[in-house]
């Protein structure tokens, strides 16, 4: 069928100019086995699964064992059934089955401390409806409303993972919800809701309702308190509107509004809320609004969030021209680079039309927010769209960088001496060889022992070959032509040394 | 200031003029004229209204403006100042952005043009759509408590607009303060002449029979669509169907027709109309789990017996072609239509009744913000179905060049099937109807393309509307056989070439039976995030047809 328009026709068009992706190659592997590859300084565990790999959580149980929760669907088809595996990192580590009947359309999972225990509660999600899964592995009703969803739980910290929640934050189209443990039934208590803006609009036969997620980040010095943020949403051209939750003391919380002022009409394509000298700010990366530019070099301003009452926003704390084409991600980070006592922004940069290298550049601040025009920097002779910035691996205080570049993991290290000019070391500290990785991973402390691990999630693919791996997997031509089953890959890669390997 | 006064807005009428231009291009209109009117807005309308505001028995104009402006806040504090005793008041004004949304209404004249009614009516954010009744008798506005109807009132302050709540029931998109013009929620659901309205709700879409406004609301029924689905993207995303309402199982009773999200017409649901706004449960086409290949594209009634046809489409492109020919069959794709009859379950017969091949593109993407002005309609008044297929002309240059500059100015070429009494479709010869077009991608969703949207000569045939030719808009009367003459019938010279395509609209904005041309002209932007001010040029069809 014809799907073709105008616009359509131009990106095909620009499509047949553009480089070709090279194809990837599967191997099969044995379902459900774990297997550990040992490198210096770290080790890998890998483990195939029967199906696409939905969900992962870090999970620590009351006696303090460590582990990974898995929600997995069955190979076959997206409406199979769905099962949860418990990846035990203990003294062995061991897949297992648990023993839990799924609803049919589970397809999320959230481990998140409620009682402030220290312990997670462990949700599992499906469209409607939201399951405690108890110690006795059991599956509780824990919240049913009709357009619930606990992948709309709020994004916590600069990536995702790193604040101490104490309640659980829902976003369905035109609000939020705060949900506790009930103490009685174990279920979710409402404890706030508080209504979000919606955005609507008609897209051929169907009404599109949106609603931002909601941020949250910690309000430095108080445990477990956050601050919470909705947006930024575009008000023309050059504004930005920020909701920042204000307490209702008993009268019901609400959002306020703060305003921040793009300098020349822009569209985001990345934002960030982080904390820059006590101070929320918002990072953001943008292109020029009023036409697009083939080639063009994404901008990236540092916005102070103001209570405006004309609504016309403040001009950016910082603006620069990166030196990253529009099709390719920037990173940002927030850190006191050269210990002056104010934070620094560190902007991660994808460089040249085809990639090939990352310009790691940190521009220092002079307090307040305010930035005195020096900036330190590093190139790196990578190719990645695939890295984390801001754990300290090597646990020398010092945020380091953490990628995949084709096969292997890289992990470059900050530099410690505050009179140099680089942000990073360019050799790697370490070089863990992970195999082909098509999605994602996250860097976060899965053992509890304050150095972070990285996993390596492997959505939907058909299994996986390492260097390790690649005999076993079968030769080419007795995989042309069969269709392979869909299955998830996990990978963990442990670091064992504070040594640079 | 608030907002204009009823004499501003008299002056800010540019060209009240009222200029009749008498252009016949041919024998054939030697009655055809057009009259042209001019009304200046604060902003680009959002909609278009024609209703008989003010009862007078004409159709007047209500014109929603959404704009953005320079305005102030003032600030009343009471504070304690230095050297002084007691307290001190201080008033403090602050420049502000204000985003602003009227209903501007223009009573139609005697003489055929239009003047203000009354000073605009501020519209609040509440307000999320409006519509008017097919004859023009009522202008309802969807807001987020229900449903009001826009009244003019003469009695106590003077003229004024009002609105008058008169139905209470929140609708989803409660709270959005966005404004959706084309929300199609007026339909005669049960078959009594009176319009009836479809209100799309948390808990489904809810029937209220009409007539509107009379008694406290009628609801008659509440039926939960399929395909509703969340989706979490960085925002949390509802998409809530709203049905297409068509008649397709032939009892004379419109059902609703929803396609799904993800396969668009490869998989849709059908609620046949149970009498008096009711609906039966969903019903899945085709019931199969295996979607129909080649893909359906089209289900309605093409023959006009009530009872919908499926269409599928199969693209004759070669895959395997070189870069030169994929290049022009991106321009006229080669492609092969079969018609299958519906059983009475409304499954579709596996075996075509007809099947042709055309050149062009017919249909777009279910949720594409770029509508084609092409599909099936009926072109010559017979009832049943004709094909309009659109061929591009561009060079790669220019392809690329939308990237960078979002406007692209583009050949099109429309091509004609006509349907004959025996449900056949043929190529129509001897048409020209190519133009070069103006269009910006940016604004598609403002208004719909409008070559073939009008009968200007109200004899029950669409016309084509020739405006892909600068400040020259010519009109080709409909024949039979789907036919178009080369020559114009009538050539109207437009005060300023449209600035691009989306902002022309052929509608019968007077209700006479003869469709109109209206043409948004936005005035160059000033400042940044305030909005230019517009001028509606409205060209009415005169004359008899």
């Amino acid at each position: 069928m014809k799907r073709l328009g105008v616009p359509q026709v131009a990106l095909l068009l620009a499509m047949w100019m553009g480089p070709l992706e090279a194809g990837g190659e599967m191997g099969s592997n044995a379902i459900g086995a774990v297997r550990s590859s040992e490198f210096p300084a770290a080790s890998l565990i890998e483990v195939v699964l029967p199906g696409p790999l939905s969900a992962v959580e870090a999970f620590a149980s009351a006696s303090g064992e460590r582990s990974l929760i898995l929600l997995v669907e069955d190979g076959e088809g997206s409406e199979g059934p769905r099962f949860i595996y418990e990846l035990r990192l203990g003294a062995t580590v061991e897949l297992s089955d648990l023993p839990v009947v799924l609803p049919a359309g589970a397809d999320s999972l959230a481990a998140v401390d409620l009682a402030g225990d220290g312990f997670p509660e462990l949700f599992v999600g499906e469209p409607g409806r939201i399951f405690r899964l108890t110690g006795e592995g059991r599956l509780e009703l824990a919240l049913e409303g009709q357009r619930v969803d606990l992948k709309s739980r709020a994004r916590l910290g600069l990536d995702g993972s790193t604040v101490d929640a104490p309640e659980l934050i829902l976003v369905a189209v035109g609000n939020a919800t705060w949900y506790t443990l009930d103490e009685e039934g174990g279920g979710l208590s409402k404890v706030e809701e508080v209504r979000l803006p919606v955005r609507a609009e008609m897209q051929g036969s169907w009404l599109r309702l949106s609603s931002p997620l909601v941020s949250a980040l910690p309000r430095p010095g108080l445990h477990r308190e956050l601050t919470y943020l909705v947006g930024p949403e575009s008000i023309g051209a050059r504004r930005l509107r920020t909701l920042i939750l204000e307490p209702g003391g008993g009268s019901g919380a609400s959002f306020r509004g703060r305003w921040s002022q793009l300098p020349t009409p822009e569209t985001v394509q990345e934002s960030q809320y982080a904390l820059l000298d006590g101070e929320i700010v918002l990072l953001v990366s943008t292109v020029q609004a009023d036409k697009h530019g083939i080639f063009e070099k994404k901008k990236f301003r540092v916005l102070r969030l103001v209570e405006d009452r004309s609504r016309s926003g403040v001009a950016p704390l910082l603006e620069v021209l990166t030196r990253t084409r529009n099709w390719y991600p920037t990173g940002v980070g927030v850190f006191d680079v050269n210990r002056d006592g104010f934070d620094d922004v560190i902007l991660i940069q994808p460089k040249g039309l085809g990639g090939g290298k990352l310009v790691i550049e940190a521009f220092m601040g002079s307090g307040s927010g305010g930035f005195d025009g020096k900036t330190r920097r590093t190139d790196l002779e990578v190719e990645t769209e695939t890295w984390s910035y801001g754990k300290d691996v090597d646990l020398d205080g010092i945020p380091d960088l953490v990628l995949i570049e084709d096969e292997v993991l890289l992990v470059f290290t900050g530099v410690a001496d505050t009179s140099s000019k680089a942000v990073l070391h360019r050799e790697p500290g370490w070089r863990v060889v992970i195999g082909e990785v098509n999605d994602s991973l996250r860097v976060l402390d899965v053992l509890g022992d304050r150095r972070p691990e990285v996993l390596i999630i492997e959505e939907k693919g058909t299994g996986f070959e390492s260097s390790t791996s690649a005999e076993e997997a079968g030769t080419e031509e007795s995989r042309e032509g069969q269709k392979e089953p869909i299955r998830g890959r996990l990978g963990l890669v442990i670091f064992s040394s504070p040594e640079r390997g | 200031m608030a907002w204009m006064t009823l004499d501003t807005a008299w002056k800010l009428i540019l060209t009240t003029g009222l200029v009749c231009l008498f252009l016949p291009a041919s024998s054939a209109a030697r009655n055809q004229k057009v009259q042209q009117v001019s009304l200046e807005l604060p902003g680009a309308p959002s909609l278009v209204l024609s209703a008989d505001v003010d009862q007078d028995g004409r159709l007047d104009l209500a014109v929603v403006v959404a704009y953005t402006e320079w305005d102030q806040i003032d600030i009343q504090e009471v504070s304690e100042m230095q050297g002084v005793e007691g307290f001190v008041e201080v008033l403090t004004v602050i420049p502000a952005l204000t985003d602003r949304r009227e209903l501007w209404v223009f009573r139609a004249t005697e003489d055929g043009g239009y003047e203000p009614l009354t000073e605009a009516l501020p519209l609040e954010l509440s307000i999320l759509s409006m519509a008017a009744t097919s004859d023009g008798s009522k202008i309802v506005a969807l807001t987020d408590q229900g449903v009001s109807l826009l009244r003019f009132g003469d009695e106590g302050e003077g003229p004024h607009l009002q609105l008058d709540r008169w139905l209470e029931e929140e609708p989803v998109m409660a709270g959005s303060g966005a404004f959706l013009p084309n929300l199609e929620l007026l339909h005669d659901l049960d078959g009594d002449g009176d319009e009836d309205l479809l209100l799309p709700t948390a808990e489904g879409i809810a029937v209220f029979l009409g007539p509107l406004g009379n008694g406290p609301g009628d609801l008659v029924s509440l039926s939960r669509l399929p395909g509703e689905t969340i989706q979490v993207h960085g925002e949390v995303i509802l998409h809530y169907p709203i049905p297409l309402v068509r008649q397709v199982d032939g009892d004379g009773l419109p059902d609703l027709v929803v396609p799904d999200l993800k396969h668009d017409w490869q998989r849709f649901y059908v609620l046949r109309s149970a009498g008096a706004g009711r609906f039966l449960p969903p019903l899945r086409l085709p019931a199969g789990d295996a979607l129909v290949s080649p893909p359906i594209v089209y289900f309605g009634d093409l023959d006009g017996d009530g009872v919908a046809e499926f269409v599928t489409e199969e693209d004759l492109a070669d895959d395997d072609a070189g870069m030169r020919k994929e290049i022009r069959q991106a321009k006229r794709p080669p492609v092969r239509y079969r018609l299958h009859r519906s059983r009475q379950s409304l499954e579709m017969e596996p075996e075509p009744y007809e099947e042709f091949e055309v050149i062009g593109y017919a249909f777009e993407e279910g949720d594409s913000e770029f509508p084609l002005p092409a599909g099936f309609q009926d072109l010559d008044g017979d009832g049943r179905q004709d094909l309009i297929t659109i061929t591009l002309e561009f060079s790669l240059l220019k392809a690329l060049s939308i990237l960078a500059t979002q406007r692209i100015n583009i050949g099109l070429d429309f091509h004609v099937w006509c349907q004959d009494a025996n449900g056949r479709f043929e190529p129509v010869k001897g048409l020209d109807l190519s133009g070069r077009f103006r269009l910006n991608l940016k604004d598609l969703r403002i208004g719909q393309l409008s070559q073939f949207a009008g009968d200007f000569d109200g004899d029950g045939r669409t016309d084509f509307v020739q405006i892909g030719r600068g400040r020259k808009v010519t009109i080709h009367r409909g024949g039979d056989g789907c036919r178009f003459p080369v020559q114009p019938d009538l050539s109207i010279r437009l005060l300023e070439e449209p600035k691009d395509l989306s902002l022309v609209q052929v509608r019968d904005l007077d209700g006479d039976g003869r469709a109109d041309l209206m043409v948004t002209q936005p005035e160059v932007r000033q400042e940044l995030d305030v909005t230019p001010r517009a001028r509606l040029d409205v060209y009415l069809s005169r004359g008899e047809p």
